[in-house]
């Protein structure tokens, strides 16, 4: 009896949208920490893995962002631009005075802003969201520019040390703060994406737009939460940022936006919507995390390093593009069965 | 008294300078499964867009529950409660069953998703249909009668007061089909009205109640059930019986094609041996063999046991080979065969081709091409842009790619499927075209449709295997009782 309940949690596991992607990619880290452990022991030491875990959570945090507007069949390039807006903008208002707490809430209005009018163009403008978020990450870098003044911000000082230690330096029950942020946030978002209409809302648009929309689907107001979730998770990344250095740099999260689209894309969720997990995305940026820290810790330069993930990344979208055209046109058994007594009569 | 649900009287509608919907009225009951017979595709597109959303209109009036909802004075843009179910599924295929029946609809309040709750609300739906569904299963794994199953049902659940039927039988199985009727049936009693629209008699005889005959957008005949016959019928329907068929070739023991026991994941142990010249349909009564059939010829998959014979030849291991000798025409095939960017005659050479060599001068070929097919297809050879020429000559264009090639055998997927009766007349003379250059034609089809006409030979087949095999004369007898 107790095998059969077994079997069955099991079948319930595997049903899960895009489950089968995520425990292959599972295993994929779990070889490459095996193989970096071999490489060099100190990878598993204690010390090192709460830095790799920290140097996981806001990959994972942009990746959250990413995966829900790859889901609903858009990208977010602005990421990396949003970034680097909110440290920049977060550290001035912190060096002119203004209440840490105060300036973190300036902060988040300001690149939830970005996130609105990149919904709004995707979705009512009906902007390719390429072109459109190409155009926000301009905005929002030309924004941590002149925010400044095109100038690094000084160190945001001792009035800030709360703030630094709740983003990045304190600790509660032994683990990093930004560790226990990235795990809150994951937790939130991934139970409005699996359990609430938002979430299946987001699933729709991503997978038959036109069935979304006369089925009552507020397709602009879902594509706008999703770019918001994106710039939510894109911004708290920025702040993390501002809080390790100190100070506000303009070049901050340069780049991201190729992290998140790697930690997404790698964790099985699409590039053409509709299909993925945010557990793959957990999987997707600790792949990520342990291939930077692992390369490094084996000594390859940098350059190589770019190009294993590179490769990941290519082989990951080719598995999708693969699985997609491989699934099976049929399944094997019929669910529906009628009483074929009573079709005969 | 019976309660009116849909009562369209004299609609005209005009779009783009043509007159649509001709001064076209239809009034439906509730509980009642409307008919409506479509002789050609002309308004048909219009009429169920007109259903679902308060269009303007040039004049007429359209009333819902009696209740005036457009005119030709105003019309408010605003959607009706009616439900189309159509080839083209309006399910979102990576959700599951129950999140497609009850969350992704207008109704749905809730923000937390219960999945126990929305399941035990499926069972309660299914109860009285017989049906055993599992709310937790993908779209993407239905078959198309689940779909249309689970597409009723989100109707259903959202209220309708109209589902539209959109010709169910080129994409749900004959078998299948007897099962939709039933629950369409067990809905009517609910009080759900139904448009059954279809384009064969015989199917709408079966179901409906009163079948409107429509044509270039206009309604020419009411018929009540006391007028469901043939001889009714036969005075708006052409004639496809004088067509007459070439000679099959002599037979010899393994044909042109010959299966020996051969089995894929959804084929059982099938064997069967082709004439070269000879017309053969596949009736796939479960609509579960015709993608595997498609993919073992084109070779993209192999067959788990049995082996497979062309021209007397095993070609087995070497399949892919094969795809010089077949050609295939799709469903639908002048939304899917064309290049709409190439001219007509580019269009027309693009199979022979193959058969050039590359320093062949194509501008010579082609004149020659044109010298022989002007006077079968007219002036439209020399189109240089097809996207405005008729469907009908669209038509010619992919059967006399076919013929100009002369492969040794076409294979047509559902040739009659989505097609009009004038063009499915013009389709019966294609066909009869490619026959008359010797070519061997197979049919695969999961309705009957117009196939009967063309064949020489029927074979169908249920759960993968080969049950029986009719042969010309019995044909009669079989339209009768299929």
């Amino acid at each position: 009896m107790k095998k059969r309940d077994d079997k069955n949690i099991l079948r319930k596991i595997m049903a899960i949208r895009g489950m089968g992607q995520v425990i292959t990619v599972a295993f994929g880290l779990v070889v490459l920490c095996i193989v970096f452990g071999i490489l060099n022991p100190v990878f598993f030491s204690n010390r090192n893995i709460a830095n790799l875990l920290r140097q996981i959570a806001p990959i994972l945090i942009i990746g959250i962002g990413q995966s829900y507007v790859l889901i609903t069949g858009n990208i977010d390039l602005s990421i990396g631009s949003v970034v680097g807006m909110s440290c920049m903008v977060s550290a001035t208002m912190m060096t002119k005075g203004v209440n840490p707490w105060v300036a973190v809430l300036i902060t988040y209005i300001c690149c939830l802003a970005i996130g609105i009018i990149n919904g709004q163009l995707v979705a009512n403008c009906k902007l390719p969201p390429f072109i459109a978020t190409l155009g926000t990450m301009t905005i929002a870098r030309g924004i941590a520019q002149i925010v400044n003044n095109n100038y690094n911000t000084d160190s945001i000082g001792a009035a800030a040390k709360g703030f630094r230690d709740f983003f990045y330096y304190g600790k509660n029950f032994g683990v990093f703060n930004t560790i226990w942020i990235a795990a809150v946030l994951w937790i939130i978002f991934n139970f409005i994406l699996n359990k609430t209409r938002t979430g299946r809302y987001i699933y729709a648009i991503g997978s038959n737009i036109e069935a979304a929309r006369l089925s009552g689907v507020n397709i602009a107001h879902i594509t706008t939460t999703a770019y918001v979730v994106s710039s939510f998770c894109s911004c708290t990344v920025g702040l993390i940022t501002c809080a390790i250095s100190g100070m506000g740099t303009m070049d901050a999260g340069n780049g991201y936006e190729m992290y998140a689209v790697a930690a997404s894309v790698i964790g099985g969720v699409s590039t053409l919507g509709g299909q993925g997990i945010l557990l793959g995305t957990v999987i997707g940026a600790s792949i990520w995390g342990v291939l930077q820290n692992g390369l490094q810790f084996a000594g390859a330069p940098v350059a190589i390093r770019n190009i294993a993930i590179g490769v990941i990344v290519v082989v990951s979208v080719l598995l999708d593009v693969i699985i997609r055209k491989g699934r099976p046109i049929r399944k094997k058994k019929n669910i529906t069965t009628v009483n074929k007594a009573e079709i005969k009569a | 008294m019976k309660q009116e649900i849909f009562r369209l009287e004299r609609v005209t509608q005009i779009i783009d300078g043509v007159t649509v919907l001709d001064n076209f009225s239809m009034h439906i009951f509730k509980g009642e499964i409307m008919g409506l017979l479509c002789l050609n595709d002309h308004g048909k597109e219009a009429l169920i867009k007109l259903f679902c959303q308060n269009v303007p209109i040039h004049y007429g009036h359209v009333y819902l529950e009696e209740n005036m909802v457009n005119n030709y004075e105003h019309s408010s843009m605003s959607y009706n409660p009616v439900a189309v179910i159509e080839r083209q599924s309006r399910l979102v295929e990576n959700l599951t069953v129950v999140d497609n029946i009850f969350v992704i609809s207008k109704g749905f309040k809730g923000y937390l998703i219960n999945s126990n709750f929305l399941n035990a609300k499926l069972k309660l739906l299914t109860k009285d249909l017989n049906i055993s569904i599992d709310g937790n299963e993908l779209v993407f794994n239905l078959s198309p009668f689940e779909k249309c199953v689970v597409e009723i049902l989100k109707a259903i659940v959202a209220k309708v007061k109209l589902i539209v039927i959109r010709d169910i039988s080129n994409f749900i199985s004959t078998a299948d089909l007897k099962k939709i009727h039933k629950i369409i049936r067990y809905y009517t009693k609910q009080g759900i009205s139904f448009l059954y629209i279809c384009n064969h008699h015989e199917e709408a005889f079966k179901i409906c109640d009163r079948i409107s005959i429509m044509k270039n957008g206009k309604v020419i005949k009411v018929l009540n059930k006391s007028e469901f016959r043939d001889e009714v019928i036969a005075s708006f329907s052409l004639d496809f019986s004088h067509i007459d068929f070439p000679l099959v070739s002599r037979e010899s023991e393994n044909g042109i094609l010959k299966f020996q026991n051969i089995s894929t994941d959804n084929i059982k142990n099938l064997s069967f041996t082709i004439q070269k010249g000879e017309c053969v349909v596949f009736l796939d009564m479960n609509n579960t063999v015709l993608t595997d059939f498609i993919e073992l010829i084109n070779g993209e998959i192999k067959p788990l046991s049995g082996q497979i014979f062309f021209k007397g030849v095993n070609y087995t291991k070497t399949l892919k080979h094969l795809k010089n000798n077949i050609c295939f025409i799709q469903e639908n095939p002048i939304q899917s065969m064309l290049f709409k960017e190439m001219s007509y005659i580019d269009n027309l050479c693009f199979l022979a081709n193959k058969k050039l060599s590359f320093w062949c001068p194509m501008k010579n070929i082609q004149k020659s091409v044109i010298q022989e097919y002007e006077k079968l297809i007219g002036e439209d050879i020399y189109a240089s842009d097809i996207k405005n020429l008729t469907p009908k000559s669209l038509y010619n264009l992919v059967y006399y790619r076919v013929h100009l090639y002369k492969p040794d055998i076409v294979i047509l997927i559902q040739p009659f499927s989505d097609a009009d009766m004038y063009h499915r007349h013009h389709l019966v003379q294609l066909i009869d075209q490619l026959r008359k250059k010797h070519i061997t034609v197979i049919i695969l089809a999961v309705s009957i449709s117009d196939c009967l006409v063309v064949a020489n030979r029927l074979m169908v087949i249920e759960q993968g295997r080969l049950q029986k095999q009719y042969s010309s004369e019995k044909f009669s007898y079989l339209r009768a009782n299929l």
